[in-house]
């Protein structure tokens, strides 16, 4: 079977300096999640936005071949990445912050089926449907971000930093959506975290990023992973 | 912030090799090196043998020549705004209108001793910008375009108001005497206003030179880090509003000084504009780049009168149609021109000719390397 | 009691049109954070196409405002795709800037085609008056302003209940995640370009309308003149903007009846330059519109 997502020689620069990122390059089956690990500043941001083309700060640039379920993409833009059904969920500024939860949710898709199915995942979202999303906790700010990525049925998901600014047990609860989500919608997805441990109980593949390239790559029981927290992010265990 | 971050005259801040100062032939040589020196000269250059010819010509070309310098220094007076703070305001013909009523106002108390007016003007000026700078200017961006519309049409309607009240029809302007010479008209003024713009241009290049202008350096390149480095943003923006406000006014009074007398319809949104667009035109980078555009501005409707009509009836349109529709067809050409430079050509005439200078030093160089090369080969 | 209840009949007329003007500001700032002062320049090329229907194709005012703003409304559209769109999403600031190019542009198009001195609109519409609680209602009076009103709400039903309107407001509050998740900002921001023009083809109708003739001069000067009651209400705020427009009306009224015409201009503006200073993003922006 072939991957949903092929990335290779992914290289990303800012303002024409040196590449931050260099010669990356994944393959990610569908129904399978693949995170990537490491610490801030290693370039995993960079990387996940280089792929979509989407680096507004600094003049950045990135240049890699990107096939989408089989499709070569030329454009290397967030829209043409959408249509081609690769969506990223931000880091940051992932909601409409003024606008209410269903309202911005039904910008997104006038299919209602495909609005139930979600809202069947983020049952919590339906319940805060008329709350500002800008009020929003940060776990169910990630669900509606997640969510509305979902509307237009991606084939791949590129989701940056889940765990940010969560507290351990959401940010577990939100490992396993994506875990579910691989499974039952047959998204390939590809996350980049710093949260090691509930990462590895989802991901099916690790890559690990150390000053913009791949230091060590495969699944967390090849690698083990006290051997991936001790010797490639240098965290005692 | 395509144009109005750093639009490319960062040499200036590069650091100077303090351990070579002694060579003179060093520096000199380096100077030429030095992308971007040809076009200066070149530009400087333009303006010098522009403003001789001027000088030289008869009295229709001194005319053209006078507006050329009363503008050159009106645009002087935007540049400083745009380039140093980074902010563009529509309230270019609102100061002007201050320099021609302040002169004309003088005029009828009797106070109209050159060089008062000039100096009152400036006074004038520098405090309506103080007093009318701060609300734009808190906040980057648009804020300032609205404040300064809004400064416009106050200004100018108070002017007509006391028009209307006590002058109608316009104020009148004395003639230009200085020390019992008369500088009215003619080549005489032309000089005359040539030496004024020449002390105001000194004037500005020496704030560009002290702290004043390295701060204002700072806050175009970031305000966040100028700010940070501790320097009150605000208030230096205010204090460039305000020199700005001043050196237009001085024009002001020197453009009813020329047309002698002072009417409020003539400073509009129009004339704002036709300051921006003389100002982006030019390059809003440089000074340099300020007077060449005030030149070209000035010169171009004569020379679209003179040229318009053989090139229309090339294409087959009546002559006498550009004749009938002269002043709308000027203003709209040079909207359309502004609309061009802003949109697509930021750096404006200078940044052409740098990225034509860039363009043949590259040509040299590359010979020249290629030539090293066939030499080193043979060898 | 009389002049202060005229003045309420004049400010309401105004003020609506006010509305309407602003509203077109608001659409176009909200999807691109742009301030278009183009929007002078399509008033003018709406009020003299609605001149040139009425006088040469001799149809009735209402389908020469129709006609009038479907056809600026496709004019904007081009105008923002060709010339705009490429610089508009990268450099919101100097798009503002070149759209007073584009507006003298108009102008002198205009000015070359019809002359700069009012033309006179023949009598399509009752020059009578009616008397309600004391006070004289003309008839284009209350026809303005019902369009006016007309165009302002059909302008909000398309913000809020069309898919199109939907995006646009997705866009204002956050484009990038817009474009992520699909949404052509190129598109959105054509259509409130559009949707601008059309306003601003009404808003330049109605004013001639009403004042009987169209006028090169004052229809280019109403989008100036009507830029103190965008300020009052907050550059992106759309509904707030006619609330704006009506309060700015009623004000200039008052000084106009207090201290006579020739302060209108100056209180206005010293007006919005103390709202600049003290509520900058007005009454119903959102803040961060200030933060540009």
């Amino acid at each position: 079977m072939s991957a949903a997502l092929t990335v290779r020689n992914l290289e990303v620069r800012y303002d024409g300096g040196l590449p931050v990122v260099v010669n990356y390059d994944i393959d990610v089956l569908a129904g399978t999640v693949t995170v990537i690990l490491g610490r801030n500043g290693a370039g995993k941001t960079s990387t996940l936005r280089g792929i979509v083309g989407f680096l507004p700060h600094e003049h950045g640039t990135s240049r890699a071949e990107v096939t989408v379920n089989e499709v070569v993409v030329k454009s290397r833009d967030p829209l043409a990445m959408s249509k081609a059904g690769l969506t990223l969920v931000l880091e940051r500024d992932k909601v409409f912050s003024n606008m209410r939860v269903m309202e911005q949710l039904k910008v997104f898709t006038s299919d209602r089926s495909r609005l139930a199915e979600v809202l069947r995942y983020f049952p919590r979202l339906e319940e805060r449907g008329d709350v500002r999303a800008g009020m929003l906790s940060g776990g169910e700010r990630q669900m509606l971000a997640i969510g509305l990525a979902l509307l237009g049925r991606p084939k791949v998901l590129l989701v940056d930093e889940l765990s940010l600014g969560l507290a351990p047990g959401m940010i577990r609860e939100l490992m396993s959506y994506l875990r579910r989500l691989a499974e039952e919608e047959g998204l390939a997805i590809l996350a980049a975290d710093q949260a090691v441990g509930p990462s590895l109980e989802v991901a099916d593949n690790v890559q690990v990023m150390d000053g913009g390239k791949v230091i060590v790559a495969g699944s967390p029981s090849d690698l083990g992973v006290d051997s991936i927290l001790n010797t490639y992010l240098g965290v005692d265990v | 912030m395509t144009i109005l971050g750093n639009t490319g005259d960062s040499d200036s801040l590069n650091p100077v090799d303090t351990a070579h100062r002694s060579a003179p032939k060093r520096r000199l040589r380096r100077l030429v090196r030095k992308q971007g020196s040809g076009t200066n000269l070149f530009i400087y250059a333009l303006i010098i043998a522009g403003a001789i010819w001027a000088g030289l010509g008869n009295a229709s070309v001194n005319l053209i020549g006078q507006y050329c310098i009363v503008y050159g220094i009106a645009a002087l007076g935007q540049q400083l705004l745009i380039g140093s703070a980074g902010q563009v305001a529509l309230s270019g013909a609102a100061f002007m209108c201050i320099g021609a009523f302040t002169t004309g106002m003088l005029a009828s108390v009797g106070a109209a001793a050159f060089p008062i007016p000039i100096l009152v003007s400036a006074a004038i000026g520098l405090i309506v910008g103080l007093v009318s700078g701060l609300p734009g200017l808190r906040f980057r961006g648009l804020y300032l375009l609205l404040s300064s519309l809004a400064l416009l049409f106050i200004v100018v309607q108070v002017a007509q108001m006391y028009e209307n009240t006590y002058h109608p029809g316009g104020l009148n302007i004395p003639l230009l005497y200085f020390l019992g010479l008369d500088l009215s008209v003619g080549r005489a003024l032309y000089v005359a206003l040539l030496v004024i713009l020449f002390i105001v241009y000194a004037i500005v290049a020496w704030l560009d030179r002290t702290g004043v202008g390295l701060v204002w350096h700072t806050i175009r390149e970031s305000e966040i880090a100028a700010a940070i480095a501790g320097v009150n943003v605000v208030r230096w923006k205010l204090y460039a509003f305000a020199a700005s406000g001043a050196i237009t006014s001085v024009a002001g009074s020197l453009f009813a000084y020329v047309v002698g007398f002072a009417d409020a319809g003539a400073f509009d949104l129009t004339l704002s504009i036709t300051l921006l667009t003389m100002v982006f035109i030019g390059g809003v980078s440089s000074r340099s780049g300020a007077l060449l555009g005030a030149a070209v501005i000035t010169v171009l409707p004569t020379l679209l009168a003179s040229t318009m009509p053989g090139l229309l009836s090339k294409v087959g349109l009546a002559s006498g149609w550009y004749a009938t529709n002269r002043s709308e067809v000027d203003a709209g050409l040079f909207s359309l021109l502004f609309l061009i430079v802003v949109l697509f050509e930021p750096s404006g005439l200078e940044g052409l000719m740098r990225s034509g200078e860039r363009r043949i030093r590259n040509l040299v160089s590359s010979k020249k390397n290629r030539a090293d090369l066939e030499v080193g080969g043979q060898s | 009691m009389s002049v202060a209840a005229q003045a309420v009949e004049g400010s309401i007329a105004t003020g609506a049109i006010y509305g309407l003007v602003g509203s077109g500001f608001a659409v176009i700032f909200r999807a691109t954070k742009v301030l278009s002062f183009t929007q002078s320049g399509f008033m003018l090329v709406g009020a003299f196409t609605f001149y040139d229907i009425i006088t040469v194709w001799k149809l009735g005012f209402l389908l020469a405002i129709l006609i009038s703003a479907a056809a600026v409304a496709a004019l904007s559209a081009l105008v923002y795709f060709f010339v705009f769109a490429r610089v508009a999403s990268s450099a919101a600031f100097a798009t503002s800037i070149a759209t007073i190019g584009l507006a003298g542009v108009f102008q002198a198009i205009i000015a070359i085609k019809f002359g700069t001195t009012p033309l006179t609109l023949p009598l399509v519409v009752s020059s009578h008056s009616y008397k309600f609680l004391g006070v004289f209602v003309p008839t284009v009076d209350i026809i303005s302003t019902v369009i006016a009103l007309i165009g302002f709400a059909l302008l909000l039903m398309v913000l809020r209940f069309t898919p199109v309107g939907r995006r646009m407001e997705a866009v204002a509050d956050n484009a990038p995640l817009a474009v992520h998740l699909g949404v052509s900002a190129a598109r959105t921001s054509t259509a409130a370009w559009a949707l601008a023009g059309a306003t601003a083809a009404v808003a330049g109708s109605i004013f001639s309308l009403r004042t009987f003739v169209v006028d090169p001069a004052g229809t280019s000067n109403l989008a100036m003149v009507a830029f103190p009651a965008i300020i009052l209400a907050g550059m992106d705020s759309v509904g707030g903007v006619l609330l704006g427009g009506l309060i700015f009306a009623g004000v200039q009224n008052f000084v106009y009846i207090v201290w006579g015409e020739q302060w209108v201009t100056i209180a206005s503006f010293v007006m919005m330059l103390a709202l600049l200073g003290v509520r900058p993003s007005g009454f119903f922006g959102t803040p961060d519109a200030v933060r540009l």
